[in-house]
């Protein structure tokens, strides 16, 4: 059994509160809703199943002691297609057969292209690293269909990367907290060594091909 | 060890690997992109660093922590060999004057290193070999599509990370960390060449994309640029933080989040302190 504090990258020591905002971090960081349509999806998830358990554990043992503390499981994750038109190419999608899902799609008379079809488009040119396609896309499911959740949660993931640099979406569909600010502790002690990094570099990692 | 020291000896390190493994002149291909593939390459393996006190080639007299020659260092030195040569060859074939003797220069002493590098690592050379011939492809073809101009840089990223380990999931991960990282790197590049390739009438992505909407702006260019760069960074991010590291997280995650958003700015600002 892995070491439930190791996971949260914490001290056996460390108060309640520490414990819950290093989980907290955690939980931000692989947060399901910021790996919708990621070929990665289910390694987040599995990442995020280790995270709530050790936090579990801990809470347990430190019941066990007569620490207090609750346990605050984010919730887990579950796609929601709704009544789509092309549930069989979400699930090849879903499953990785991007191939395939792309042919089916590409098969689907012009007439029959709605606002999910081009969701689905985007969605595979996303899980390509299309990222220009994909973002083109998401932006015509939404004008279509401006109401759909759906297409909004990625969009939006796809609009804040693209201003901020920063990995996730501030507007996923409910995670419990919603906001990724960039000066995460982690990233703050970084940041000294790579001011540092920089002063140094003439060569940067841009110049080889 | 503070952990820029940790980063320069690994730096020297593979200084050292490239002036063991193909010579003294071989030290010049020496770049902080391969720097940073030699310590992903010891993150995602069990391999322990080693470090030694070893003088410096540029300045004998400075001893410097180095990190011991070592299966990452030779296959990052390996890449940058390779990588160089078809740099080199690609120079030789487009660039005009002195670039052109340059690279002419380089490829007769990049020959026999390159068929070093090449034996040892064939799946390296093949997806760089590819890579270089399908970029040559889409230039003749003015490719106004920006991801797919990405995409012989991506691939070859892809499977050169892909191939530092055997376990699965790590495997997964680096396939598109690899992807993500070469969109960047080419991207990067091709927003510095931005002015040069316009003066000269060089292929740029960036150039071909703006043609296709009226004359090119080179502002609108810099921002279409920053836009897809700043939306890959993040995305690298997210998928970096699924790989399972045993050494140099904190320098890695530090190139992460931080070096590569940087290094955009970096170029962005050396261009408009130019046009002040």
């Amino acid at each position: 059994m892995t070491d439930p504090y190791k996971v949260l990258g914490v001290s056996p020591n460390a108060t309640d509160e520490e414990i819950k905002s290093a989980y907290r971090d955690l939980a931000r960081k692989y947060h399901p809703d910021r790996y919708i349509d990621n070929p990665l999806a289910d390694l987040a998830s599995e990442k995020m199943k280790e995270i709530n358990e050790a936090y579990d554990q801990i809470q347990r043992l430190r019941r066990a002691t007569g620490s207090t503390g609750q346990s605050t499981q984010y919730r887990q994750y579950q796609q929601q297609p709704g009544n789509s038109q092309f549930a069989d190419i979400r699930r090849l999608i879903y499953s990785n057969r991007i191939t395939e899902a792309e042919e089916l799609l590409d098969g689907v008379p012009t007439s029959r292209r709605d606002g999910e079809w081009y969701f689905l488009k985007g969605s595979i040119f996303y899980s390509r690293g299309w990222l220009e396609e994909a973002y083109k896309y998401f932006m015509q499911a939404n004008t279509m269909d401006p109401t759909n959740a759906e297409y909004q949660a990625a969009l939006n993931q796809m609009a804040w990367q693209r201003r901020t640099g920063n990995p996730g979406s501030p507007y996923g569909s409910g995670p419990v907290i919603a906001t990724y600010d960039c000066c995460d502790p982690c990233n703050l002690c970084a940041g000294v060594m790579c001011a540092n990094c920089c002063c140094d570099c003439t060569g940067s990692l841009c110049r080889c091909l | 060890m503070r952990e820029y020291d940790t980063y320069k000896a690994v730096y020297c390190g593979l200084c050292h690997q490239l002036g063991h493994t193909f010579g003294p002149l071989a030290r010049f291909t020496l770049s902080y992109d391969f720097t940073f593939l030699a310590m992903l390459a010891m993150a995602v393996t069990e391999e322990k660093p080693a470090f030694d006190k070893c003088a410096c080639f540029i300045n004998p007299l400075k001893k410097s922590m180095t990190l011991c020659d070592c299966p990452s260092l030779l296959y990052s030195a390996d890449a940058a060999i390779i990588m160089f040569y078809y740099k080199m060859l690609d120079n030789q074939a487009d660039q005009r004057g002195l670039k052109k003797w340059g690279a002419r220069l380089a490829l007769i002493f990049l020959s026999k290193p390159h068929q070093q590098a090449a034996k040892r690592f064939p799946h390296l050379e093949e997806a760089l070999a590819t890579a270089s011939s399908a970029q040559t492809q889409l230039e003749q073809e003015h490719c106004n599509q920006i991801d797919r101009a990405c995409e012989p840089t991506a691939q070859a990223l892809s499977k050169i990370c892909e191939q530092l380990t055997q376990d699965t999931n790590n495997r997964r991960v680096l396939n598109r960390f690899g992807y993500l990282l070469g969109r960047y790197i080419y991207l990067c590049d091709a927003l510095d060449d931005l002015e040069e390739d316009q003066k000269s009438g060089n292929y740029n992505p960036f150039l071909q994309a703006a043609e296709m909407a009226g004359e090119p702006n080179l502002q609108q260019c810099r921002q279409q640029a920053m836009d897809t760069l700043y939306m890959t960074i993040g995305e690298i991010g997210k998928t970096y933080s699924l790989l399972a590291l045993t050494n140099f997280e904190p320098i890695l995650s530090n190139v992460v989040y931080l070096g590569l958003k940087h290094t955009v700015s970096l170029i962005i600002n050396k261009r408009s302190d130019q046009n002040d």
